[in-house]
This record gives structure tokens, C-alpha cells and sequence, in this order.
């Protein structure tokens, strides 16, 4: 197993500690070569050399990492094909927007990165989706582990019906989290800008807070798994502009430590957040039915300023979408 | 618009209300025929039995003097073999609904499984009767005991206490599974912590009302051989001071036993049984949306 040591200490110094040495063990077994954390492309399994990860913005900047790279990633709902030939790739501590109109599969997608769609009966994936190396759904890859290791923040906000602190204290008890669990708690509601204004009434339902509080909260709660990556699926749709701002503000800190994948209806918020913007839209298959792909991707200011694809073009000047 | 047509429109609205006052009316009387009669049966009962109803007739063995008649050894078998059943029905009918509505369905063998516990719900209880008889009974030689009626009251309540709890695991709202298994919570990591305590006050109000059932059914438990005539408790020396083998009666029996005596005195006396029966009923349905209320507001927070 190569663990690079530069690889192993992503997280700033006040983060809680993680597994001992500081890998992300997706398997549960404990001698697995092919999986942690690998930055040497030599290190790759041959197999994956040939794939070329169509990038659509171009060269990848020398300074950035593959979070992720997802190659020919096709999704199905039982014969209904949502996801066509997807070929992408996501930055380490990047923001990467995923934009596109209504039900052109930008959530289902999101969902392939955490295995949430396999929750679904009857789903169905082809192709890859590397998370630093590892194949995520490779058949000793635990989806549980995947979940822990790459948080999700949901549309409308849904804290448990539970306090506060219990509220976060759950992500960390389950996933066995080691350390003072008040600590933990705390550091993951500063962390989500929230401490602040609940350090005094954390015995409080987490429903009783207003609805970007509980957005934070469930920000605060998915950082107390201690994850890697943090996708946001419309996190603001349900929030008022104040609350969407503090929810943007939050985001942009914590790119410093964590990827952010977000998936937005709102293209001011994806220029104004991302640096990195995929636009998917729907295609028209043979006799209606429809499936989303992603068609242009890059750094979020070329696309939003020259795009390449006319369908991008219309979606961001409004014209369609 | 025209006058003349407004008036028109003006008419038909009328028609319209009346027919809805028709119907207010009827529903209502419907309402006051369903408790008018109720209201009389327990203003009967009542009377018959307020009488007889004391200390004595509470703590005595049936007799065959009525004066001296009581309903001790009925109300310590009819509480007894409801909790029994309540501790056999309860975890097999939670942990079916769970397995039912929270792991994945296998398709067409979960339908038919469900398909058939709805069908069990409405099965007459004297055939479970006739399976206790052949199976708890005989099969496995329990006799004619509290144990083989609790068993069989069992198999009777749990498609009601299954499909009540399923209803009550669906409500728990999809987003809360999300979220935790969004954390990395596995399936039964969700269940115990979130799934189980927002759907337990509906699983609780579910079973005390199945329970409910068990404790005014008769048929099954005549059918297995419960006696009428009992001068001893089904109680143990030793902890759980409860004897699972011992021969029992319930209220419901005993009750009938009387009725279908000659003499007027002992109908009053089951007058008096069926008032302490329903006082039991009333009490565990109180119990029932008093638990509900509570665990509901905690549930909510």
C-alpha cells in the first residue's frame, strides 16, 4: 500500500484524528494494496491507464489533484437510462458546481459520488468513478464507508428530531469517532459557522432553529463525520437570500480543507461559488427517452464568460432552462 | 349577466346547500343510532351489575351461590395471558414490519408475504382457535395451558400489531433515513436510533389496541380448552410468580359461563363481569393515547 506521507496530512491541524495513520480505509479488511490513499499515477492498476478522462476544460492545472475522476459513467433507474457517458474530473479542495436545467440528472448524479442511488431498488451503474485512486464501486468498497468518507448536505434541511448537540454528536458516535465528543461537537459547529449562535441552547431541538440554522447544522453534522468531500445537492433552494449568503461564505472556508461538489439551480450562485462548473443537459434519445449528460466543464470564469457550447451559452443567458 | 339569470345561478347555489344540510343531517343521525344503542347496552349493564360489583365479588373464586361468586381467578387469567401475548407478539410483529418496510423487497416473495399477513388480519379467530388446539396443544403437548392460549392470541394479534407498525415505520418522513445513512450509519444504525423511536408511539397505540382484541376474544381460547370453573391463580412461588402451565380462565369465559346460567342473580353477576372488562379495555386504551401523546411530543421535540 503506497500512502504518500505529503497525501496523508490534507486536514489542518486542529482536525480530530482519523483512522490511525491517517488513510481512509474504505474496506473494512485491513490488507487491501488497492486501497488508500495514492497520488503516484504509477501506482495505478494498468488497467486504468488507458482510460483518458475526457476533460472538457482542457488541461488540468498543474497545481490541482484529481478528487475524483469519473470515466464512460452511465446510470440507470431500471431500463430508464438517467446518466449517458459522463467523463469528468474534480479538484481536491475545489468547488465544483454542477449546473444544467431541470431533471437533466445533475442530484442523480451527486448521488453517484456517496452510492446514495443504490438506496433506490432496481438502480444500476456502468463505468468508474475513481475517488483518489480507489474505484468506488469496486465489490470491496463498503458503501457505508464511502458515505462517511464523502458527507452529503441535502435540499431541504432535515435535522433530526433531536437536539442539537445530539444532532451532531450522532455522526461521530456512529462512525466511532475518537475523542472528547463535546470537543468534536464543538469543533463541528464552529467549523459550520453555527456555534455562535447555539453554543447556549445546545440541549435545544434542532428544529426549533430558523431554516439556514438548520441548514448549518446539517453542514455542522456532516463535518462531524469527518469526511474528505462534501457534496451539496441545492443546499439554498429552500432559503432566504441572507441565509443563502451565510450559506456561501461557509462554503468558500471550508474549501480550504474539504472538495465541495454542489449542485445549483442558480447560476449567479455557481459563478459567484465555484471554481470549477459542469453544465449538464438533457438529450433527447430515440422516442423520448430522455437521459442527462454532462456537456461542457471547466474553470467556473471561462465558462461562464466564453462558453464552448452553444446549449451553455443559452442556459447561462437565460435563453433556455 | 342578466338578472334573470343571476336568479337562475342564485337558485342552483340553494339546491346545491340544501343538499349538503340533507346529508349534514343524515350523517348525524347515523352518529346518534351508533351510540344511542351503545349508550343503552352500557346504561343496562350498569344497572344489572353496579350492584354486585365489591370487593368481594373482585377477590372471590367463581361459587354456585352468587352471593358468594367472584371473578378473581378470570381477571388475574385475562391479565396474565394478555401480557404474555404482548411479550411473544410484540418483538415478532415489530421486527416483521421492520423487515417488511426497511430492507429491500425481494419482489414478488415480499408481496405474497404481504398479501397474506393482510389476509391473516381477517381470518374468524376460531380457526386459530382450531391451530393452537392442533399445534401449541397437542403438537407440542403445552395441554390446555395459559401458555398454549397466550401462544395462540399471539398468532392471532400479530397481523394486526405487523401491519400497524409497518404503517407507523412508512410515516417516518424518507429524509431522515437520508440523512443518516448520508453520515455512514448502516441500515440498523438508522433504524434503532431514528427509524424505531419516531414510529414507536404508533406501534405502541397499534399493539395495546390488538391487545385490546386478545383480551375480549373467546372463541380460540374455548376451542384450545380454556375451563370456566377455576378455584386456583395461574401464579408460581418463584419469580415471575407466573405459572405458564397451569390451567386458566379469562373474562370473556367466565362471563359467558354465567350468562348461560338459570338463575336471574348470575346474569346480574355477568353484568358486573363485562363492567370490570370494559373498565380493563378503557383503561388500556387510555394508556394507549396517553402513551402516544407523550412519546409523540418527543418524538417532535
Amino acid at each position: 500500500m503506497i500512502t504518500s506521507p505529503t497525501q496523508i496530512q490534507i486536514t489542518s491541524p486542529q482536525k480530530h484524528s482519523r483512522t490511525g495513520d491517517g488513510s481512509i480505509d474504505l474496506v473494512a479488511a485491513t490488507s487491501t494494496d488497492f486501497v488508500g490513499l495514492r497520488t503516484d499515477p504509477e501506482a495505478l492498476p494498468s488497467s486504468l491507464s488507458g482510460i483518458k478522462s475526457q476533460n472538457f476544460g482542457g488541461a488540468k492545472p498543474a497545481s490541482l489533484t484529481a478528487e475524483f475522476q469519473v470515466s464512460n459513467l452511465n446510470m440507470f433507474y431500471g431500463s430508464a437510462q438517467a446518466l449517458k457517458n459522463v467523463n469528468l474530473e474534480i479538484y481536491q479542495r475545489q468547488i465544483t458546481a454542477i449546473i444544467g436545467p431541470s431533471g437533466c440528472g445533475k442530484s442523480t448524479f451527486l448521488r453517484c459520488f456517496n452510492r446514495m442511488n443504490e438506496l433506490i431498488p432496481n438502480t444500476r451503474i456502468e463505468g468508474q468513478i475513481l475517488f483518489r485512486a480507489q474505484d468506488l464501486y469496486a465489490p470491496n468498497v463498503d458503501p457505508v464507508a464511502v458515505r462517511k468518507t464523502i458527507g452529503m448536505v441535502f435540499q431541504k434541511p432535515n435535522p433530526f428530531p433531536k437536539s442539537i448537540f445530539d444532532n451532531v454528536a450522532y455522526a461521530a458516535q456512529i462512525n466511532n469517532i475518537k475523542g472528547n465528543l463535546k470537543e468534536i461537537v464543538e469543533h463541528a459547529l464552529i467549523q459550520a459557522e453555527l456555534w455562535g449562535e447555539v453554543k447556549d441552547k445546545l440541549k435545544q431541538s434542532g428544529l426549533a432553529l430558523s431554516g439556514g440554522q438548520q441548514q448549518r447544522l446539517c453542514i455542522a453534522r456532516a463535518l462531524a463525520a469527518q469526511p474528505e468531500v462534501i457534496l451539496m445537492d441545492e443546499p439554498c433552494a429552500s432559503l432566504d437570500p441572507i441565509a443563502t449568503l451565510r450559506i456561501e461564505e461557509l462554503v468558500r472556508d471550508l474549501k480550504k480543507e474539504f472538495t465541495i461538489v454542489i449542485v445549483t439551480h442558480n447560476m449567479q450562485q455557481a459563478a459567484r461559488l465555484s471554481d470549477y462548473t459542469a453544465m449538464m443537459t438533457i438529450t433527447e434519445q430515440e422516442e423520448g427517452k430522455r437521459t442527462g449528460t454532462v456537456i461542457e466543464h471547466g474553470e467556473t470564469r471561462h465558462l461562464f464568460t466564453k462558453p464552448r457550447d452553444s446549449r451553455t451559452e443559452d442556459y447561462i443567458t437565460g435563453r433556455f432552462g | 349577466m342578466n338578472e334573470v339569470e343571476l336568479f337562475a345561478a342564485q337558485r342552483r347555489v340553494e339546491q346545491r346547500k340544501r343538499t349538503g344540510e340533507i346529508f349534514e343531517w343524515l350523517a348525524l343521525t347515523a352518529t346518534i343510532i351508533g351510540l344511542f344503542f351503545l349508550g343503552l347496552l352500557i346504561a343496562d349493564t350498569w344497572i344489572r351489575g353496579a350492584g354486585w360489583l365489591d370487593w368481594q365479588f373482585l377477590t372471590s373464586y367463581p361459587s354456585r351461590h352468587p352471593e358468594n361468586a367472584g371473578i378473581l381467578a378470570a381477571l388475574v387469567g385475562s391479565v396474565v395471558l394478555v401480557t404474555l401475548t404482548a411479550i411473544i407478539a410484540f418483538p415478532i410483529g415489530v421486527a416483521a414490519a421492520i423487515y417488511l418496510e426497511e430492507y429491500p423487497a425481494q419482489g414478488w416473495v415480499t408481496r405474497l408475504i404481504q398479501t397474506n399477513i393482510a389476509n391473516l388480519a381477517g381470518v374468524p379467530s376460531i380457526v386459530y382457535g382450531l391451530l393452537g388446539l392442533a399445534i401449541f396443544v397437542r403438537s407440542f403437548g403445552l395441554g390446555r395451558s395459559i401458555l398454549a392460549g397466550a401462544l395462540t392470541m399471539s398468532l392471532l394479534i400479530l397481523p394486526i400489531i405487523i401491519i400497524s407498525a409497518q404503517e407507523s415505520i412508512r410515516a417516518v418522513p424518507s429524509s431522515i433515513r437520508q440523512a443518516s445513512l448520508a453520515l455512514g450509519a448502516t441500515r440498523w444504525q438508522t433504524i434503532w436510533n431514528h427509524v424505531l423511536p419516531m414510529a414507536l408511539p404508533g406501534i405502541l397505540t397499534g399493539t395495546i389496541l390488538a391487545l385490546s382484541r386478545a383480551l375480549g376474544e373467546t372463541a380460540p381460547l374455548i376451542t384450545i380448552g380454556a375451563l370456566t370453573f377455576i378455584a386456583f391463580l395461574p401464579v408460581g412461588p418463584t419469580w415471575p410468580f407466573v405459572d405458564a402451565q397451569s390451567a386458566f380462565t379469562v373474562l370473556p369465559i367466565q362471563i359467558f359461563n354465567w350468562t348461560s346460567r338459570p338463575q336471574a342473580e348470575f346474569r346480574d353477576l355477568a353484568a358486573a363481569g363485562i363492567i370490570v372488562l370494559l373498565a380493563i379495555l378503557l383503561g388500556m386504551n387510555s394508556i394507549a393515547i396517553l402513551l402516544r401523546n407523550r412519546l409523540s411530543k418527543r418524538a417532535a421535540y
